[in-house]
């Protein structure tokens, strides 16, 4: 088993996240409701909280990208992207265990696993990229 | 705002601070390691310039000594040469002497 699962590991421990966080940048800007939604739209649905939150994802995703040769400038991003995440999947959560016609919807516990997962991958981005400003300042200094 | 806004504007925050205080001493750990391997480096360093030290002088030394080595037998050969020739002078002496007697 640990033969079969070792490969994985090398790919979290030893390649880079640069491509990853690039791709995934791009599909998260495009993919963000704000460029599909007018304001007028979010309003009217009362979904204006969730259309404030889609601006600020935008306008993370956004400098992500534009900072993304700069580790320590991207780093922050990642970190309040990764903020936002906690922020909204708290929420999500909170909802879930407080109301429970919400928790009825048989869609969440999908939705759950899909967010843990995508948390565990902005926590892994952000890690490498924390070692990385270490070890360049280690090395510099 | 509503509860599950301020629930999840609390943790967002709580886990900002945490993580950001384990960065931290995560970061200061490691300057620590690193510092103590670049001490035992520089360690390592300066005992082997002292022994490349020691051994430059310790050629010097021997180079020095079997010069004067070589000197010295020389001059035991030259001294056992010379005595040979008193031993055989001294020998014609006596026997010149028993003659004369």
């Amino acid at each position: 088993m640990s033969k079969f699962l070792k490969p994985y590991k090398d790919i979290l421990v030893y390649h880079d996240y640069g491509p990853l966080l690039l791709f995934w940048n791009i599909s998260d800007l495009f993919n963000n409701r704000i460029l599909w939604m007018s304001y007028a739209e979010a309003l009217e649905s009362g979904q204006q909280w969730a259309y404030y939150q889609y601006v600020l994802y935008f306008i993370v995703a956004a400098g992500m990208l534009a900072s993304l040769p700069n580790v320590k400038r991207c780093s922050k991003f990642v970190g309040v992207y990764l903020l936002l995440y906690i922020f909204s999947t708290t929420r999500f959560v909170y909802m879930v265990l407080t109301d429970p016609e919400f928790a009825a919807n048989p869609d969440i516990p999908r939705s759950l696993v899909v967010t843990g997962v995508y948390f565990t991958l902005w926590v892994w981005i952000y890690w490498k990229m924390r070692l990385e400003i270490i070890h360049k300042d280690i090395n510099n200094g | 705002m509503d509860n599950s806004t301020i629930a999840a504007i609390v943790v967002a925050v709580i886990t900002g601070i945490l993580s950001a205080g384990a960065f931290k001493f995560y970061e200061f750990a490691l300057k620590q390691k690193r510092e103590i391997a670049k001490d035992d480096q520089a360690n390592k360093a300066m005992y082997r310039d002292d022994l490349i030290d020691r051994v430059e002088k310790l050629e010097t030394e021997r180079t020095t000594h079997i010069e004067q080595i070589m000197k010295l037998m020389t001059s035991v050969t030259s001294l056992q040469v010379e005595m040979d020739y008193l031993r055989r002078d001294n020998e014609i002496l006596k026997l010149k002497l028993e003659a004369m007697r």
